[in-house]
């Protein structure tokens, strides 16, 4: 599996955050989540994700996402 | 650790400089944010004691589905005794600072006393802490969440700040988060900086939990397939908020014109300040609020930097109301309100009776300092809100609020100036829209159409819809006033449940009867926090949320049904043209609405005070017995309650 994320999509709600940290601990911690929103100075964003991401199967970052800037596929 | 909340509060003297963290079992009749801060606000604040007072609490809070999945559930509630009515003051803040908070550790912070010199508070996993604000004193408020970030080596701090105007004392200062989000109205940026308090800067790391995860995340699933993703108003505010929904080309939508004389604005003049002409000059990107799939607003440059918004609200503030049709101004005066720390609908609100008071010759050169107050023409009125900040000139007098500086200029000036409980309104569609002008007069916060004011209104409900949603007769025709007493008091009580869960007003039943209803909160909130209320529980109350503050405005402002006036230019003036030609606000109609929306409140109508028989049914005989205690008698025997 793979995640693949469009930074220029974002807008920012960082549902996916939240979405992640509940899949991964039962909880929303935004600090405990794989994927992390940051805002740029200049108004931009920027979506990373970190080493502890496991590509989920089925990505809550990916369903929760409303602008399709994160995409789960096979490879 | 309980679900859906922290279990924890945040005690700040700033006065003694002391900071004490207190656990608390949560309120399951204020359930939380407006609900719990009005609660200990009625407790807390003294007889006696404007909201300036360093006895005088100001208190935030984030509602138990912050924090969560839960679409949209990011609001910070503010509340306090309000400067410029003297009654309630809340208001409410979107963006992302009532989530981190609630990340912090802590579900409300209630702060007291004023401190010695300028200070932040910062509050995060690690730390609480008063740290000096010296050197950031003076900045605006973009600047200062700068500062605050560079000072404490995190840029992840989120913040709500004062900028220049609450420093000086501005009685319609605010506070701002996001560099644009603002908690507008009551002087919330006033208290603050007679507090001495510059900023709160939060910072997360700690979890919030819910009672059932898998049957939340199934259930939010569900909800945003079948509701959000199918709703006309989410399609239309992805495309470009409010701007998009108000600004239709040929609609020929109510607007508030040159200080709300007129209701209409030709095409042309809105077609030059359009969403798309914003968009296309200056559009960084669409923005979300935290956890909020509707993503309504939008990051724009203005010179060298960037700016939340613009919303309908603050162009209605600094274009139509004003007259101004150039799109680079437009956004200069809206970033320069949210920098300076000034509510935009209180400063276009003083800034248009000016410009009206000036081209009347109720004011003249000698009292602009030689300026000229056109319509359209910005640039006096830059100077003019420097003025404001600053306390100099006519700014000075303005900076005391659109009622007071009717009454220090006199000379018929009053006539102009539109305000309900000694509140500046700057609204639309009061003429033509009865409930919404009720709902905007009876707000307990003085005025404004974020309480019971329906949006809805404007969608001509067929009467077994309303019949249906809200128990109440056909409320097609919005110029009608049948009914509207009954739909107001339902959307007030509605809107609290609303805040006390830390939703937001925007994408729910206020525009679109499908988004959020009380059953669908109550899901939620069920799954949140393992609690078992119902829809009418959460209901029930919000109609105690409603009549506490009406009992605080009692007590603190001496409030009633003689204060619930019709603002007479909207009762002398009528619309000119368009398809509401001719409406106007009507004494005797709006007396009929009254009478109704008393009667459905379980008020009494002639006082338009809650009666004690009311105030046992929603559990509220002690917090009666406080205004007992103080000389005032409440009547007996009111109506039945609609609830």
């Amino acid at each position: 599996m793979s995640i693949t994320v469009d930074s220029r999509r974002c807008v920012g709600c960082r549902l996916c955050e939240l979405a992640c940290s509940l899949a991964r601990c039962g909880r929303f911690n935004p600090d405990q989540a794989a994927i992390r929103i940051i805002f740029e100075d200049d108004g931009t964003l920027t979506i990373a994700i970190t080493e502890a991401c496991l590509a989920c199967r089925r990505p809550l970052c990916a369903a929760f996402c409303p602008v399709g800037a994160i995409v789960s596929g096979e490879n | 650790m309980p679900h859906g909340r922290t279990g924890k509060m945040l005690w700040v003297d700033l006065t003694a400089g002391i900071c004490r963290i207190q656990a608390h079992d949560g309120s399951p009749a204020f359930i939380g944010g407006r609900g719990i801060n009005q609660r200990l606000l009625f407790d807390l604040q003294p007889e006696g004691r404007d909201g300036l007072h360093p006895d005088s609490p100001v208190l935030l809070s984030a509602g138990p589905l912050v924090g969560t999945l839960v679409p949209g559930a990011c609001r910070l509630a503010v509340d306090f005794r309000n400067i410029v009515t003297g009654g309630v003051g809340s208001a409410n803040l979107g963006g992302h600072f009532a989530a981190e908070m609630k990340f912090a550790g802590f579900d409300q912070i209630v702060i007291r006393g004023r401190s010695p010199r300028p200070v932040y508070l910062l509050v995060s996993p690690e730390t609480v802490a008063l740290r000096d604000a010296t050197t950031i004193w003076g900045l605006d408020t973009w600047e200062t969440e700068n500062r605050i970030k560079r000072l404490e080596n995190e840029p992840r701090l989120k913040t709500v700040s004062i900028g220049p105007a609450g420093e000086n004392g501005v009685r319609f200062a605010c506070l701002i988060g996001d560099r644009g989000r603002a908690a507008g109205y009551g002087g919330s940026g006033a208290i603050f900086g007679a507090k001495r308090l510059k900023a709160i800067a939060v910072r997360g790391g700690l979890p919030v939990t819910v009672a059932r995860p898998e049957a939340l995340l199934d259930e939010l699933m569900r909800f945003n397939r079948e509701t959000i993703e199918t709703s006309d108003f989410v399609r239309i505010h992805r495309q470009g908020g409010t701007l998009a929904a108000y600004l239709r080309p040929g609609e020929n939508r109510p607007h508030a014109v040159c200080n709300m004389s007129g209701a209409f604005w030709d095409n042309a003049s809105i077609a030059a300040v359009d969403r798309a002409v914003f968009d296309q000059r200056s559009l960084v990107r669409r923005h979300a609020c935290f956890a909020c799939p509707v993503y309504c607003s939008a990051v724009y440059r203005t010179g060298d930097r960037v700016c939340e918004g613009l919303q309908a609200n603050s162009w209605r503030a600094f274009a139509s109301n004003l007259r101004i049709t150039d799109p680079e101004m437009v956004m200069r005066l809206h970033a320069l309100a949210n920098r300076y720390g000034l509510d935009g609908d209180h400063t276009s609100a003083v800034l248009a009776w000016a410009v009206e008071c000036f081209q009347e010759g109720i004011i003249g050169r000698n009292d602009t300092g030689g300026m000229e107050l056109n319509w359209g023409d910005g640039d006096p009125l830059i100077r003019l809100m420097g003025q404001i900040v600053e306390g100099t000139g006519l700014g000075a007098v303005l900076a005391k609020g659109l009622d007071a500086a009717a009454g220090e200029i006199g000379r018929d000036s009053r006539r102009l100036a539109i305000t309900a409980h000694g509140n500046a309104l700057m609204e639309a569609a009061m003429r033509s829209h009865k409930a919404w002008a009720l709902g905007i007069v009876t707000s307990t916060k003085g005025g404004g159409h974020l309480r019971g004011a329906p949006a809805v209104e404007a969608r001509r409900i067929p009467p077994e819809v309303s019949r249906a949603c809200f128990g109440i007769g056909d409320i097609q025709d919005p110029t009608a006033y049948e009914n509207k007493g009954q739909l107001v008091t339902w959307y007030e009580n509605y809107k609290g449940v609303v805040d006390m869960t830390g939703l937001c007003y925007l994408p729910s039943m206020w525009m679109e009867l499908g988004l959020f209803t009380p059953e669908q909160i109550a899901r939620f909130h069920s799954l949140v926090t393992g609690g078992e209320q119902t829809a009418a529980d959460l209901m029930q109350a919000g109609a105690r949320l409603q009549t506490l503050e009406h009992l605080f405005n009692i007590l603190h402002a001496g409030f009633g049904r003689k204060d619930v006036r019709v603002p007479e230019k909207l009762a002398r003036i009528p619309v000119d043209r368009g398809p509401f030609a001719g409406q106007r606000l009507e004494p005797q109609g709006w007396e009929r609405m009254l009478d109704d929306y008393y009667l459905a409140h379980g008020y009494d109508a002639a006082s338009g005070w809650p009666t004690v028989e009311r105030l046992e049914a929603l559990g509220l005989t002690e917090a009666g017995r406080r205004l007992a205690a103080a000389g005032i008698d409440l009547p007996s025997a009111g109506g039945p309650a609609m609830m």
